[in-house]
């Protein structure tokens, strides 16, 4: 089952999801940005790969644009990845499957078995 | 079964003429997709490109020399395309490279690694791994590609001509997924029970 990655509606909802005991794993996107929709599988096959270890989701850049000022996004997509209540590690662009590995593995995600 | 994003239309969008039916330039290029693949093996996407003649024999042949010519394997240009068959959300390029990928001597879970995309997952040598791992990232962003990107490539002894044979697998995969998804071409009767068996499946993940 591979399932796209659920919208943030709002700071609220945001909020609960970085104060959630998992890390998470959060991109910003938009409706216009090409980028996005190739990044998308592979941030889906991925997050679907780590399975409960981390939760997932995305926001609207333009539709929250606080949200999107409050972490400073410049360029889409933008990823982040949240553990303990804060930003752990961010990169802007496109990545493939294996770099978002690699890059979640560095970050001590990994699957949970 | 139609793409993944037209399951309300399941009927291609322009006449896909057969093979009894064909005639004149259209007729050449059936005959020439049979000699090569065998009877009965003209598949919509050519069906498609049928509309103009000229172009599905130009796009053939291109075809035939991704496939035919070059140094990397069938078997990598094959994984290449499903992965970008699932990355479109082409139903019928997934199946139809899936296929071709067992033809080629791939497992069920080689194909499953490709359509993960995993290319420590497919069977490949080291040198298709980084080839692959590159022809994602250049099909994602083309113009974010950096002298970094080309380093485990060159480690993995990878040449110039087998960059551009990656880089085309690239073009050719999404050129042919373009088709089928804005025509809405649908899966090719003569495709194998990899389709039948797994098609249903893919469709629901959507």
């Amino acid at each position: 089952m591979r399932a796209p990655l659920s919208h943030v509606a709002s700071q609220a909802e945001l909020d609960a999801l970085i104060a959630a005991p998992r890390p998470l794993l959060l991109t910003f996107t938009g409706p216009k940005c090409i980028i996005c929709r190739q990044l998308a599988p592979m941030l889906s096959v991925v997050v679907q790969e780590v399975g409960e270890a981390l939760e997932s989701a995305k926001v609207d850049a333009e539709a929250l644009a606080d949200i999107s000022e409050r972490y400073e996004i410049r360029s889409l997509p933008t990823t982040m990845l949240f553990r303990d209540g804060s930003v752990a590690d961010r990169f802007s662009g496109f990545a493939t499957a294996g770099r978002l590995r690699d890059w979640l593995k560095s970050n001590g995600v990994t699957a949970a078995h | 079964m139609g793409q993944w994003s037209r399951k309300d239309h399941p009927e291609p969008f322009i006449d896909l003429v057969s093979a009894d039916k064909a005639t004149g330039a259209r007729k050449a290029l059936y005959d020439e997709l049979e000699r090569i693949r065998g009877k009965g093996r003209v598949s919509n996407l050519f069906k498609a490109y049928a509309a103009f003649p000229e172009l599905g024999m130009a796009n053939l042949q291109r075809l035939m020399a991704l496939l035919g010519k070059g140094s990397l394997t069938v078997k990598f240009k094959e994984s290449v395309m499903t992965a970008l068959a699932e990355i479109n959300r082409c139903d019928y390029c997934v199946s139809f490279h899936a296929t071709a990928m067992k033809n080629a001597g791939a497992s069920d879970a080689e194909v499953q690694a490709a359509l993960q995309f995993d290319p420590q997952g497919i069977g490949l040598s080291e040198k298709e791994q980084a080839l692959f791992e590159y022809a994602l990232k250049a099909n994602g962003d083309p113009h974010g590609i950096t002298p970094e990107d080309f380093k485990p490539l060159r480690a993995a002894g990878v040449t110039d001509g087998e960059i551009v044979e990656a880089l085309e697998t690239v073009n050719t995969g999404n050129a042919f997924n373009l088709i089928n998804g804005a025509l809405n071409v649908g899966a090719d009767d003569f495709l194998g029970g990899y389709l039948k068996e797994r098609g249903e499946a893919w469709a629901a993940e959507r």
